[in-house]
């Protein structure tokens, strides 16, 4: 049984503009997208701003509601649960956000952000909250003496320490991870990454990992997904995906990689053009318009999601 | 660490407030007519010798930076000179006019933040909804009404009308040699029209300025990750969006210090209230210049002293602060 089931999720956005007097503009943020996480696996989540990755996690995290299709979490309807029920069960999924700084209260000592989980879920005192705090602390890698601090007096990389510290404090079973490490200095972002890698194995977590950073996300991930105006178009394992892609966006994408030190350096060419406004997505395929391949029938049939190679999936007429 | 703050801040306030007396003073002594032409325009018998005897009594003779000094000079040991209408000291006045500014303010004050607070939290977290646009767009019908406007209306309807409220004054005649409680009841009844009228525009204030610093608060990132660890919406809104969105409160309220000793030159003239304002009022159309003096030194000092107090508060309870 897979840890996550997402299917046919869906949602999208009303804008103020107007298509007409009575109908809004809307964007398909999330559209319909279907996949499975196993038990402590990690899924990657790529695509260029706009694409809808951050939206998905929102979605899964149940921070915005979505419009239709279901999610299965740890074999239950995750999206049946209301009001106390669904508080009680978001100690099973947690999150890490991309801006630390912002996503702790200025106001709050960090020892009390990083329990304050554990208090609503398992109702702990204060001395078993200073026990648990200090055994946080010292999973991430922070002073124990820091837990009376406040949020600014800690640098970038050790806030989303605290983020972190926060988000395992339950033991959840799933870790979403919006951007974790976009906003850090590169030397800092690989201390992150294994810090969530070796939690992630301590704990046996499944995570969904979302960033616009291809390295990154293949260092952390066991299976990839490539986003593209709110769907997938492309998912493989790790290797399979970054050694043979097989949609053109995918392709167009790892082109872009700046080469790592030693390596060949080559032209980095990336998708030509913006991504078209998600408002007025065009007909058939989505990418027909920046797609060097393109044929007739891309601009007018959607192409299918079908499994081209086991685990291996893609969107294209073509691949 | 704090104290050296505040007292560095304090330092910093005294040129500011030196400027303030100079700049006062000028205004006052260059602005047309005098305490002499005051008393000696109705009288077309007054000689030249007389007015030139008025002017040395009033030390008006010297030239204007001796009277700054001298004036100064006085300030710096607490003597702010007698009025020139009944050569009572300023600071008797002052002291007398006080109590009664005290109250009106304290009560209004009192009101305003009582009221204003929760009415701009609760609407903040239901905003949209009708109740909210209710509130914002009558909010706004409310601030643009002028408290003459309003004190004039509240007379007249309550006051002579309705009969249900007296129109002017602190306390009634017969009211005197009563009970301790009767004459308590009986200020406080003349005290609901004043409170009525300043109160009215200030608290709508407050409650769209909290309206906006809570709905501020709860778009920040801290507030969704609450949402994700699984607190319920009564904890968020107590432990998280509240004690930030309270912080810019802080300002407001060092800012109605002054205007809770200082008083109000409408709102006392229009309800015979005699506190500061009026005080001052009077004092200003009797060219009293001392006692003109007094209030404004009076009013800019709590001004910095509010605003001392405001910046303090901050550095106390938001720990981001630095000093």
């Amino acid at each position: 049984m897979a840890l996550l089931e997402v299917r046919e999720l869906t949602k999208r956005f009303a804008l103020s503009r107007r298509k007409s007097w009575l109908e809004r503009e809307a964007v398909t943020a999330v559209n319909r997208l279907s996949f499975d996480l196993e038990e402590g696996r990690t899924l990657g989540v790529v695509g260029e701003s706009g694409c809808g990755k951050t939206t998905l996690g929102k979605l899964l995290l149940r921070l915005v509601e979505p419009d239709s299709g279901g999610v299965r979490f740890l074999g239950a309807d995750w999206l049946a649960l209301r009001g106390g029920d669904l508080r009680s069960r978001r100690r099973d999924m947690q999150m890490v956000f991309q801006d630390p700084q912002a996503s702790l209260n200025p106001r709050m000592r960090v020892g009390e952000a990083i329990t304050e989980p554990l208090v609503i879920h398992e109702g702990l005192g204060a001395a078993g909250r200073a026990r648990a705090a200090g055994a946080l602390m010292e999973r991430v890698g922070l002073p124990g003496s820091a837990l009376r601090r406040y949020p600014h007096e800690f640098s970038g990389g050790q806030r989303q320490r605290l983020g972190i510290a926060r988000a395992v404090s339950t033991r959840p079973r799933l870790l979403v991870a919006d951007e974790p490490v976009s906003s850090l200095d590169v030397s800092i972002q690989a201390q992150i990454l294994n810090l969530l890698k070796d939690l992630q194995r301590q704990d046996g977590m499944g995570m969904i990992f979302i960033a616009h950073d291809l390295r990154v996300v293949e260092f952390m991930s066991d299976q990839v997904a490539v986003m593209y105006l709110g769907r997938f178009v492309e998912q493989a394992p790790s290797r399979a995906l970054y050694t043979s892609p097989r949609h053109p966006y995918t392709r167009a994408l790892l082109s872009a990689i700046p080469p790592a030190p030693g390596e060949e350096p080559r032209e980095a060419e990336g998708p030509e053009g913006e991504p078209p406004s998600p408002s007025a997505p065009p007909a058939g395929c989505p990418f027909h318009p920046r797609c060097p391949l393109k044929e007739p029938r891309c601009e007018s049939q959607a192409p299918e999601w079908r499994e081209v190679e086991p685990e291996h999936r893609v969107a294209c007429h073509l691949a | 660490m704090l104290l050296r703050y505040a007292l560095k801040r304090a330092l910093f306030s005294v040129p500011l407030l030196l400027g303030i007396t100079l700049i006062s003073f000028l205004v006052l002594h260059l602005a047309p007519g005098s305490p002499v032409s005051a008393r000696g325009s109705l009288n077309p018998h007054i000689s030249p010798e007389s007015i030139r005897e008025l002017r040395a009594l009033y030390g008006l003779d010297k030239p204007l930076s001796t009277q700054y000094w001298d004036w100064l000079k006085r300030c710096a040991g607490f003597n702010f000179g007698d009025s020139f209408q009944d050569r009572q000291s300023v600071l008797s006045h002052i002291l007398q006019a006080l109590p009664a500014t005290l109250l009106l303010n304290g009560v209004a004050l009192l009101l305003v933040f009582g009221l204003g607070l929760p009415l701009g939290i609760f609407s903040a977290i239901r905003s949209g909804s009708p109740l909210d646009r209710a509130f914002t767009l009558s909010s706004f019908l409310a601030f643009s009404i002028p408290a003459f406007v309003l004190a004039l209306f509240l007379q007249l309807v309550f006051g002579a009308w309705l009969g249900w409220f007296p129109i002017s004054g602190f306390s009634s005649p017969w009211s005197m040699g009563q009970g301790w409680l009767a004459q308590a009841g009986d200020v406080l009844w003349h005290l609901v029209l004043p409170v009525w009228t300043t109160a009215f525009g200030a608290w709508v204030t407050v409650a769209q300025y909290m309206r906006n610093s809570t709905l501020e608060v709860l778009s920040q990132d801290y507030i969704r990750t609450a949402f994700a660890k699984g607190l319920g919406a009564r904890r968020i809104t107590l432990r998280h969006a509240l004690p930030n969105a309270l912080l810019p409160i802080i300002t407001l309220l060092g800012l109605s210090v002054p205007g809770l000793v200082g008083g109000s030159f409408i709102i006392e003239t229009i309800f015979a209230w005699p506190g500061m304002g009026r005080l001052g009022y009077e004092a200003a159309m009797n060219y009293d210049y001392p006692l003109v003096m007094g209030v404004v030194v009076m009013g800019a000092v709590l001004t910095v002293f509010g605003n001392l107090l405001a910046d303090i508060c901050y550095a106390v309870v938001d720990p981001r602060v630095r000093y």
